[in-house]
């Protein structure tokens, strides 16, 4: 709903009350996104104040998170994302292939056991691992599985089919999946 | 291999099995191939460790900095002050209407000043090269407020010499670096700081601001350049290079599109060297072509 009767003073208010708390979401989802911190605090700053001049056009008291999101995505994906490669990225596809051989392999083991070592899989190990996984499946994980959107949710954010966010999720887990037996077995924790 | 069924193995269906998104029928179908296929029971358990790390990974966030709402507050503040200032700049098709313009100017130009303040006593590390940079992207948008229009370096010193930043405004005539003064303005580094505007024949816009201040303040330099007595701090910063030099009180700095640093790099070079004399510029027009800004456009 347009307000454009509002004075600047309210309009800076119902901005700030509204937008305003989602602010530490949004820098962890800009650091998980961009990788830098300082990249991710410009990143956040840039959201909040095109949120702000566009602020007429958001309907008031409805998913601000989500509409936040939104243009976060967007600054990234025109600032930042073409811009960079990132080193770890090339040789994922080998970190598959000896994921595809293990788990065809009877020698297989479950790094399930891990977890009761209690010094593996920790935050920082999992955000460094989903740090090597390619933008477009990474930006699936943390949209669904760490911001825990819905696929609809995710989609609209990104700007793409529900049935792309599916297939980049799917692909991100993979990759996750294998980036994480990779550490454990290379700690040791499994055989290979 | 342990696959005791066939080569096929349905793994984006696994995934969806895990994430209950299948149908009854596909369900039966994706557990009977898992009761058969030792290598797809594995990557079920691989994928469901990978879900408990991610959930690990939400039960404990890294943490945001803790001047971050301070920082977005104060951003939404010097918006308002530029919005204010806009709102009160004297246009072409204002100036009959709104003779109120006139003294309104000075007033934005306190809001800005108070914003910047404001922001300083919020802001735990404003960074003065993304600032900048950020400027330089308000400009190539068209959404940077320009104060002064014109293409007369003297006239415009003389215009932001006007607003009493506390420093001797200096307006850089880039013409021999085929680069065309086209404006300048107010911004909001150090105590209040002047910008000018330049444009290449072909190579798009140029911002240099300067405020009074030390490149001492600055966070570390992405690359350092001594030359000619003069240490230029170049900054990557979203998109826009930025380069830093002292002169005097008072910090100079040169925007431009990235992928064109070495030639702005040059171009602060020259600047630097160039005498203050060389400010007044009869005609105000320039030269296109010179060398620097033939490597901008490459």
């Amino acid at each position: 709903m347009n307000r454009a009767a509002d004075s600047p003073a309210a309009r800076r208010a119902a901005f700030e009350a509204e937008a305003l708390p989602h602010a530490e979401r949004l820098y962890r989802v800009a650091l998980r996104f961009a990788g830098r911190p300082a990249d991710a605090a410009d990143l956040v700053q840039e959201t909040y104040l095109r949120a702000y001049r566009t602020f007429d056009g958001y309907q008031r008291g409805t998913n601000a998170r989500a509409w936040l999101l939104t243009i976060l995505y967007s600054v990234f994906a025109n600032r930042y994302r073409q811009a960079r490669r990132r080193p770890g990225e090339v040789s994922l596809d080998d970190v598959e292939g000896r994921w595809e051989r293990e788990l065809a392999s009877d020698d297989w083991t479950s790094a399930a056991n891990l977890e009761r070592t209690g010094t593996w899989g920790t935050g920082q190990e999992v955000e460094a691992a989903l740090r090597r996984v390619p933008d477009d499946f990474r930006e699936a994980v943390v949209l669904v599985d760490l911001e825990e959107l819905s696929y609809e949710e995710a989609a609209a954010v990104i700007g793409c089919p529900v049935g792309t966010v599916r297939s980049r999720l799917y692909r991100g887990r993979r990759r996750l999946a294998a980036l994480l037996h990779e550490y454990a077995a290379n700690l040791g924790y499994t055989r290979r | 291999m342990s696959d005791e069924r066939d080569d096929f193995h349905p793994d984006r269906a696994l995934d969806e099995w895990a994430d209950g998104l299948l149908l009854e029928a596909e369900r039966a179908e994706v557990e009977a191939h898992l009761a058969g296929c030792a290598r797809c029971r594995r990557l079920l358990v691989d994928l469901e460790e990978t879900r408990a790390a991610l959930r690990r990974v939400v039960a404990e966030p890294p943490p945001a900095p803790p001047g971050l709402r301070a920082q977005i507050v104060a951003a939404l503040d010097a918006e308002d002050a530029s919005v204010e200032a806009a709102a009160a700049v004297p246009r072409t098709d204002r100036r009959r209407t709104r003779p109120a313009a006139r003294w309104l100017l000075p007033l934005a130009a306190g809001f800005a000043l108070a914003a910047v303040a404001l922001w300083r006593m919020t802001a735990p590390a404003p960074d003065p090269a993304a600032q900048v940079a950020a400027a330089y992207r308000a400009l190539a948008e068209g959404r940077l407020e320009t104060t002064v229009r014109g293409d007369d370096p003297a006239a415009v010193e003389r215009s932001l010499r006007a607003a009493g930043l506390g420093f001797r405004v200096r307006v850089l005539d880039l013409g021999m670096q085929g680069f065309r003064l086209v404006g300048g303005g107010l911004g909001t580094l150090g105590h209040g700081s002047a910008r000018t505007f330049y444009r290449g024949d072909r190579e798009g816009l140029v911002l240099c601001e300067m405020f009074r201040g030390s490149t001492a303040a600055l966070p570390p330099a992405d690359e350092r350049h001594e030359s000619g007595g003069f240490t230029f701090h170049v900054f990557r910063r979203d998109g826009a290079t930025v380069v830093f030099w002292q002169e005097g009180e008072v910090v100079c700095a040169l925007a431009g599109p990235s992928g064109h640093e070495a030639a702005l790099v040059d171009l602060a070079h020259e600047k630097a060297r160039q005498p203050y004399s060389a400010t007044t510029n009869p005609n105000g027009r320039v030269v296109p072509g010179s060398s620097p800004s033939a490597a901008l456009s490459a």
